[in-house]
């Protein structure tokens, strides 16, 4: 079996990415919890939450 | 999200989550015994909407006399059960007064549980007199200073909690006590971090 090379700058690289993505994702969604009514957002959570899906 | 404030609490109502049924369940019992204590960390986040989950709440208790810690593991024991053991003496001589956490999860379960410490360290203490009393849907919770709150994640600094300061910080920017929030940025040296949570 040949396995690939791995380059362990472009995983760094990707790390940093996937990071700044999620702090634009929490700036979305903050601007999103403040303008849905807590029984909608919380629900949504709550599917999050519930399955205990750590 | 609607979070009416008032000088002394916040209130929130919303759709309960296991999480939330877990913390409401353990601070019952020490609002019944007038214990002092306050939740930490993550759950601050989670209560107000973050998008995850935690498999602990951490939580920093006054220091109990040995009787009263006894009073409390006594009805304690009605619903939750101490991972780390069964014996309320081994637990408080071996762990809390020997600032190890102890973990209490509900019977038959080991996650999500409640993180318990005494506090210890002058940070501790203040956070535990300066606690903010949260109205959870009519069930009174203490909680963290949100400005310490955002500062000591943003110095923990993995990317979680960073994730977890910059949710606070941008839901409670425009309500923030300036003067405690740059406080603890420059106490806990985290000023060049701050443009993480804009």
């Amino acid at each position: 079996m040949k396995y690939p090379k791995i380059d362990l700058e472009e995983i760094e690289e990707m790390k940093k990415r996937n990071f700044k993505e999620r702090l634009k994702f929490i700036e979305f969604y903050v601007n999103y919890l403040k303008k849905t009514p807590n029984k909608k957002w919380s629900s949504e959570q709550n599917k999050i939450i519930n399955t205990k899906n750590i | 999200m609607e979070i009416k404030f008032s000088k002394d609490n916040i209130e929130l109502e919303k759709e309960l989550n296991y999480l939330d049924h877990l913390v409401i369940k353990f601070c019952s019992n020490l609002n019944k015994l007038n214990i002092k204590y306050v939740i930490v960390s993550g759950y601050v986040s989670i209560v107000f909407g973050r998008s995850r989950s935690s498999e602990d709440i951490d939580i920093l208790v006054e220091k109990l006399s040995i009787k009263k810690f006894k009073e409390l593991w006594g009805i304690l024991k009605n619903e939750f059960e101490c991972l780390n053991t069964i014996d309320f003496e081994d637990a408080f001589n071996n762990y809390v007064s020997k600032k190890t956490a102890l973990r209490f999860a509900l019977f038959n379960t080991a996650i999500p549980n409640m993180e318990f410490k005494f506090v210890q360290t002058e940070l501790d203490f203040w956070v535990l007199n300066n606690r903010l009393k949260l109205i959870l849907n009519k069930n009174e919770l203490y909680i963290s200073q949100i400005e310490l709150q955002i500062c000591f994640k943003l110095s923990l600094g993995s990317n979680k909690d960073i994730e977890d300061a910059k949710h606070l910080y941008l839901l409670f920017k425009d309500k923030l006590n300036k003067e405690t929030f740059l406080y603890f940025l420059k106490q806990l040296k985290q000023e060049k971090n701050f443009n993480l949570l804009k």
